[in-house]
């Protein structure tokens, strides 16, 4: 039987034990404390915190969940983050046009130069017609954020088109339901725009954030427990409690958003709106899309769908526009692929449209 | 309540904390009962009445039996008790899988019963008719207390998907004390986390890409599909050996072994040495209750093949209400049948098994192809999905989606390199020239012990698990390391247990 190295020598007195074992519990921490210290370093290049401004022009956000991409913005007090990026160095003199939309602007899992807005921006200063791009974005908002911003954007940034991504959730029940700017929609199609903080702000938990902001260990954690929680808050059921109680208001009024949406739009953003519908999946035509351009072809507003290039693409060339390598093929945001793909499709309708020429 | 989830954890630490506060081994066992009737109760309380049916009906034909000294009786009461307890799997498991193929046959119109198939039903059945069976065998005596019999069948930690403890390994621990010691549970917690680890770092992350080839693999290159066949591979070993090891930790805690399940199956070099590896519990409950039992086993060579493939036949049925299960089963029964004639063919003509590296590296890639493409119909909703499968998997429709799915392949070395750390670990727990067969949780213990030596402080043997008690620097840097590993890249979506279904 193997004789283990502490049964070995004189027994330890008392003191000498205890120094021992305090030894031993000081060696422990040190070794917590290590392996604390290594994630903290190895996060360092993926995890970023991208919620408080530093006196930096730009903001770098990485990101981890979603393939591996780092992601800039230029923090001008717009959109939730500021401007994202596009890697491209903005003309002089050259018209500006905006993209308004929820996370798929935002675009944290594209490099800038992969971003919709790239695209755009390279292809018209490929043909002659050079463009400045300016995208932001408010993940996991809804059409009503994207009213809600629609002066403050107009009035900073004076832009030749404005064109607003949207998808189903959107202007679904999410309009009338989110933590964010929610809508009410009145028979009449009229809207109200109300503002809901999505956690409430207290002094600790400002602290807590600032504070997780600091380290990027902390701050993985921080995100991960949020993840957690929000699918805990899902699969248990609370969502569908809520809409289960406001099921027969709820439905008539969720019906109502898409054309209210179409009027509020038009009406706050002007002739210079293009809607651009750009779809979870892209491989049927859904019936809110059919919905939506019958709508904007009634009110005579801009509409572009990209579902079509979308199915075309995955047809052709056997490619996935949205999911990265670490996540379900086909699932989550638009990668590389699905913005070059719409913004090719916006160019095309742009450049058709003569919108690149407009006047500021 | 699964064991990754917050109220299990709520629920075993209440129980944990009742077992060290009760005075004494009776009020223990009557905690761990009620204990096991609340976790059960939580999924569906009204189906604790489908799980008192066969304590019930098993504890008083098992005393009739033992009763009796009459073979004719006996066997009547065995059958009485084996009839009942199949009835009870047969009518929630199989009705509509009976249903669904008599109404094909008579091409009338599909009916479709609304029953809700009792969680661990085939597990408890089958622990339950083992006691009785090792009863009118004369190999248990009959157990005289019925909520002894109730805790045995209903004991928590294996209710759900096993593994499948036998009674004769149950009771003498029921004698235990049954009070959580500090050794015990530091063991168990290492146990919990290794199951964990698999389950949340590997299982749930090979999950996100292998449910979508499944459900369309038509629209995917066959590398992809090839790879996503792979990654299932992965996910239903690590799903459900984690699921053992979360079991057999949380059981370790409360002071009953419970026994081992998986022994790294993937290293088997023949389809009968993958069964002795997989499913170990199944693999000797089938053998011993099922195989021995029918007609010409111990005869001609023949009948030995033909049962091995009736058993399993029965096998595939016994995971699923379907006939690609059934098929499932077909396939490995045939494979083991193949082995067995094949073995006992070399024995006629006096060879030895070969020794050389590339015949034993041409068996394991074979067995493990073989494994990987039954796994296909195991996995499949039905048979045109596995056709699909296979067609893009052995290259007749090559177009498709070529999707590179990087979890996998951060996974496969890590999975390769923790096998070879076991074997080399499982050879250095072992006493030199004991001869004792290496046994999984030996091996997973003391991937993180024995492997390390110039770590270890002191190793002490505990119920055959090397454990690593006194972890300086090293030990808690790397349980540390492990532990924010699997908070930060462990899957959060509550994916259930693949054996649940079962």
């Amino acid at each position: 039987m193997a004789v283990s190295p502490i049964s070995r020598g004189a027994p330890r007195t008392g003191p000498a034990r205890r120094a021992l074992r305090k030894k031993r519990r000081f060696r422990c921490v040190i070794g917590v404390v290590s392996a604390g210290l290594l994630f903290e370093l190895g996060l360092r290049p993926f995890v970023t915190d991208a919620y408080h401004p530093r006196p930096f022009p730009v903001r770098t956000v990485r990101n981890y969940y979603e393939g591996l991409a780092v992601a800039h913005f230029e923090p001008d007090g717009l959109g939730q983050l500021g401007d994202r990026l596009t890697g491209n160095q903005a003309l002089r003199g050259a018209p500006e046009g905006l993209i308004v939309g929820d996370s798929h602007v935002v675009a944290y899992s594209v490099r800038d130069q992969d971003t919709m807005g790239a695209v755009v921006e390279r292809l018209s200063r490929a043909s002659g017609q050079p463009l400045n791009i300016r995208q932001y974005g408010w993940p996991g908002a809804n059409a009503g954020t994207f009213l809600a911003a629609a002066d403050a954007l107009l009035q900073a940034r004076k832009p030749a088109w404005v064109a607003v991504v949207l998808n189903s959730y959107n202007i679904g029940v999410n309009a009338l339901t989110s933590h964010d700017w929610r809508m009410e929609v009145a028979s009449d199609y009229s809207i109200r725009l109300i503002h809901g903080k999505y956690l409430r702000q207290t002094a600790f938990r400002d602290r807590l954030v600032q504070w997780t902001g600091r380290s990027a260990l902390a701050l993985a954690l921080w995100r991960r427990v949020g993840v957690i929680w929000s699918r805990r808050t899902l699969e248990s059921g609370s969502a569908a409690t809520i809409l289960e109680q406001h099921d027969s208001r709820l439905a008539e009024e969720a019906a109502r958003v898409p054309r209210a949406t179409v009027l509020a739009l038009k009406k706050s953003y002007g002739v210079r709106l293009v809607i651009i519908y750009a779809p979870p999946v892209g491989v049927d035509v859904e019936p809110v899309e059919a919905e939506l351009r019958s709508l904007c072809a009634e009110e005579g507003v801009a509409f572009l769908s990209v579902q079509e290039a979308l199915a075309r693409d995955r047809n052709e060339h056997s490619r996935l526009s949205r999911g990265f390598h670490n996540t379900a093929p086909g699932v989550g945001h638009f990668n590389a692929i699905g913005h070059q793909i719409i913004g090719e499709e916006i160019w095309r309708y742009l450049r058709g449209r003569s919108l690149t020429s407009m006047p500021r | 309540m699964t064991f990754v989830s917050i109220s299990f954890v709520t629920f075993f630490i209440v129980v944990v904390l009742g077992l060290r506060l009760a005075p004494t081994r009776h009020l223990r066992q009557c905690l761990l009962l009620l204990a096991s009737l609340g976790f059960y109760a939580s999924w569906k309380p009204v189906y604790l009445l489908v799980l008192a049916t066969p304590v019930l009906i098993d504890y008083l034909c098992a005393i009739r039996i033992e009763r009796s000294a009459d073979a004719v009786v006996r066997k009547r009461w065995l059958k009485t008790c084996v009839t009942s307890n199949l009835l009870l799997l047969a009518y929630f498991k199989y009705t509509n899988f009976f249903l669904a193929n008599i109404d094909m046959l008579s091409g009338a119109a599909p009916k479709h019963l609304d029953i809700v198939l009792p969680l661990g039903i085939s597990f408890f059945t089958f622990k339950s008719l083992s006691y009785t069976i090792d009863v009118y065998r004369s190999e248990l005596p009959a157990c005289r207390s019925l909520w002894r019999y109730a805790l045995f069948v209903c004991y928590f930690p294996d209710l759900i998907a096993g593994p499948i403890v036998r009674a004769s390994v149950f009771f003498p621990q029921m004698d235990r004390s049954l009070r959580p010691s500090w050794r015990r549970t530091i063991v168990g917690c290492h146990m919990i986390l290794l199951g964990v680890t698999k389950k949340l770092l590997i299982a749930d992350q090979m999950a996100i890409f292998v449910d979508p080839v499944f459900a369309a693999p038509i629209s995917y290159s066959p590398l992809t599909v090839w790879s996503a066949v792979i990654a299932y591979s992965l996910q239903i070993y690590c799903d459900f050996s984690g699921y053992s090891d979360m079991a057999i930790g949380v059981s370790k805690i409360i002071g009953i072994d419970l026994p081992e399940n998986f022994n790294m199956p993937y290293l088997a070099v023949s389809t009968v040495d993958f069964w002795r590896r997989w499913h170990i519990s199944l693999s000797n409950w089938l053998r011993d209750y099922l195989y021995f039992s029918l007609p010409g086993t111990r005869g001609k060579a023949w009948h030995r093949y033909r049962n091995a493939g009736i058993t399993f036949l029965l096998s595939g049925l016994w995971h699923g209400a379907s006939w690609t299960f059934v098929c499932w089963g077909g396939l490995h029964g045939l494979a083991l049948a193949t082995s067995h004639w094949w073995s006992a063919r070399r024995a006629r003509t006096g060879r030895e098994p070969s020794k050389s590296i590339g015949v034993r590296f041409g068996c394991w890639l074979a067995t493990y192809v073989f494994v990987c493409i039954t796994w296909v119909l195991f996995r499949a909703q039905g048979f045109p999905a596995a056709l699909s499968m296979l067609r893009k998997m052995f290259g007749l429709a090559p177009d498709g989606i070529a999707w590179l799915y990087s979890p996998l392949l951060m996974v496969l070395p890590i999975v390769i390199v923790a096998h070879v750390i076991g074997i080399v670990a499982a050879r250095h727990a072992l006493p030199t020239g004991s001869g004792q067969k290496v046994h999984s949780p030996a091996w997973v213990a003391s991937f993180y012990a024995n492997a390390h030596a110039s770590f270890v402080v002191k190793s002490s043997r505990l119920s055959g698990v090397y454990v690593f008690t006194r972890p300086r620097f090293l030990g808690a840097f790397l349980i540390a390391s492990w532990v924010l590993a699997v908070l930060l890249f462990g899957a959060t979506g509550a994916n259930p247990f693949v054996y649940f279904q079962f």
